[in-house]
């Protein structure tokens, strides 16, 4: 019998695909000074046009002495969220600075091709920013949630039909738990097109409210990141010139195969092909 | 690659088969269903271009075939999906009807009914384009086909 | 509004609490900094002390995702699940050596739809079928309309289609990277 995704018990989250978030995301060393934070700020203005909502976020830092006390304690601007939202409320578009990160959250995905070029926008946006400052980007990293979601019964879900059972990435257990739920959380860096990455892979199934009907879900949460020190020639700079946007365009490119080859020995051929991976 | 196939290739006889093809014959194609069969209309998929430019658009000669062969055929089809599991269907339809399909312009004929037996179906022929055209014309061509698949009849009807 | 978040630094490395959405309850900003604190000096405090480093179970980025989904039912995802399942039919799927579909003939097909949706934002949805030679065919079926347009994976389609009126239009390849001609696009738009 042809099996199609009508007999699979699990079916990817949003019909044609299973992503429900893919993030892009710059750490940086040293942290930002206040003077650099206060820079980004200004991103809610310039870049209001496709973010049209904002807000600042602050942070309270203290210190614990060894005997439990609060020290130090000060309250300042954190960094800021730029939100994009949909008709239904819901976020498509995020971009958040931190105090020592940038991410640029996208959670109505189309083609890589058309998010990523987003995505770059939003981060070249903030170069001039940063321009000047003491802080570097010490990595830069991509993080994909997807989720596949039971069809039918939850009783009734067969994880074979979603992950290969002779995957290196989830643990044997996960196809013998009784009740359908269980978790895996694994890291490792692997050699990958020239760059040594960082690999980190949490797997779960559990319960999740999915339009008002309890459903069996299973998430796979995957980050790939690239480290400064492992990079030979320069790494990402806050110039707006085109090397460094072939460069940036080309590191966040890498992350994104490492992702489809990992799906791709994780998820069955017939999940693979339901999602065109 | 197209066919080489001529007018005159409808007048010669296979090796294993009964005879030409002639124009009164009833010809049989089976359906793919439900792929291939919406809301109880047959449609353009059911002609694969690619038949009609090189591979043949199979068909069985109903004098001469076999039910079993026939049944055999069908029990092969994958059917994706077991709930919606729909008997196959056969389209009949009479040879002159494809034969006299011509170019509005030019008179020429469109389409060649060519005896092609096998050892194993006796009573396979197979439908190809005259000549050789792009893929726009072969859609037009087929569309154009289509109106005579859709006088259908499952197996038992047609044998019994 | 205003998001908060505390920040510990422990010996198991920083850790951070946020509180947000602080306005629709009407609290004080002071209350929640004092609450936000509160829950980091515990949330501290309660952490174990761990001297291993693992470099391979850093934390790095947050999640905004929840159980939101898309609507499965937007024209965009509905078609292009549809083409995927096509591409789940193996090789012989009707017993008559027909042809499993290929991987650049799905391409082209969810190319195409993805720029036709962008090109008139709304369309009759169209019959997504399979061939036995490989071709994957849009078929609209319309009350003053008939279109079949058809693709093999090199990157090209072609299409044939006859109006009501008698106007046809016909083309034996046409790239990908070209958008409907308006007038037909003009019969496909709802």
């Amino acid at each position: 019998m042809n099996q199609n995704e009508e007999t699979l018990s699990f079916s990817p989250i949003n019909g044609a695909h299973a992503i429900a978030e893919v993030t892009v995301f710059l750490r940086f060393e040293p942290q930002f000074n206040a003077l650099t934070i206060s820079k980004l700020l200004s991103l809610e203005e310039e870049l209001k046009d496709f973010f049209p909502t904002a807000n600042e976020t602050r942070a309270v830092q203290f210190k614990i002495t060894g005997t439990g006390e609060k020290q130090d304690v000060s309250e300042n601007v954190a960094g800021i969220e730029l939100k994009s939202m949909n008709q239904e409320g819901g976020i498509d578009w995020m971009m958040r600075t931190a105090e020592n990160s940038i991410s640029v959250h996208c959670l109505n995905y189309s083609t890589w091709e058309e998010v990523s070029e987003q995505m770059l926008k939003c981060l070249n946006a903030t170069f001039k920013h940063l321009d000047g400052s003491e802080s570097f980007v010490s990595n830069i990293g991509l993080m994909y949630v997807d989720r596949f979601i039971c069809n039918g019964d939850n009783d009734d879900a067969n994880l074979k039909d979603l992950l290969k059972q002779e995957t290196d990435w989830v643990f044997k257990g996960a196809f013998k738990s009784v009740n359908n739920l269980w978790h895996s959380h694994i890291g490792w860096y692997e050699d990958f097109s020239d760059y040594k990455l960082l690999n980190q892979l949490e797997i779960s199934s559990s319960y999740a409210n999915i339009k008002g009907e309890k459903k069996l879900v299973v998430t796979a949460d995957h980050n790939v990141m690239l480290f400064r020190e492992d990079v030979e020639s320069s790494f990402v700079t806050y110039s707006d010139d085109s090397d460094n946007s072939i460069k940036l365009k080309e590191y966040i490119d890498t992350l994104h195969k490492m992702n489809k080859k990992v799906l791709k020995e994780l998820l069955t051929s017939q999940m693979a092909t339901l999602i065109n991976l | 690659m197209a066919h080489q196939y001529t007018l005159n290739c409808e007048k010669i006889k296979h090796n294993f088969s009964p005879g030409v093809v002639e124009d009164e014959e009833q010809l049989l194609r089976l359906l793919y269903v439900p792929e291939h069969v919406v809301n109880d209309v047959v449609i353009e998929t059911a002609i694969p271009l690619d038949d009609l430019k090189s591979r043949g658009l199979s068909l069985d000669r109903m004098t001469f075939a076999k039910k079993e062969i026939i049944q055999e055929r069908m029990d092969k089809q994958m059917i994706k999906d077991p709930v919606k599991r729909q008997e196959a269907s056969l389209a009949k339809f009479c040879c002159s009807d494809i034969r006299s399909i011509v170019d509005p312009d030019t008179g020429d004929r469109k389409n060649l009914v060519i005896d092609d037996a096998m050892e194993a179906n006796i009573a396979h022929a197979s439908i190809f384009s005259h000549k050789e055209m792009g893929k726009g014309a072969l859609r037009k061509q087929r569309t154009v086909l289509l109106e005579y698949l859709q006088d259908r009849y499952c197996l038992d009807a047609l044998f019994d | 509004m205003t998001d908060y978040y505390a920040q510990t630094n422990t010996s198991m490395g920083i850790k951070a609490i946020s509180y947000s959405e602080i306005n629709t309850h009407g609290f004080d900003s002071d209350f929640i900094a004092k609450t936000v604190m509160s829950t980091a000096v515990a949330a501290g405090i309660l952490c174990a002390s761990n001297p291993i480093d693992i470099l391979s179970k850093q934390e790095f980025v947050e999640s905004v995702s929840d159980n939101r989904t898309l609507d499965t039912n937007r024209q965009d995802l509905a078609l292009l699940a549809k083409i995927r399942e096509k591409a789940l039919y193996p090789d012989n799927w009707d017993g008559n050596d027909a042809k499993a579909v290929d991987k650049k003939t799905i391409n082209d097909a969810e190319n195409f739809i993805r720029r036709l949706l962008g090109q008139a934002y709304i369309i009759h949805s169209p019959i997504i079928s399979l061939a036995a030679d490989g071709e994957i065919n849009f078929l609209w079926v319309l009350e003053d309309f008939r279109f079949d347009l058809g693709f093999y994976g090199d990157q090209t389609f072609s299409y044939y289609g006859k109006a009501s009126s008698g106007q046809e239009f016909i083309s034996d390849e046409m790239d990908i990277s070209e958008g409907l001609p308006e007038a037909i696009v003009n019969f496909i738009r709802k």
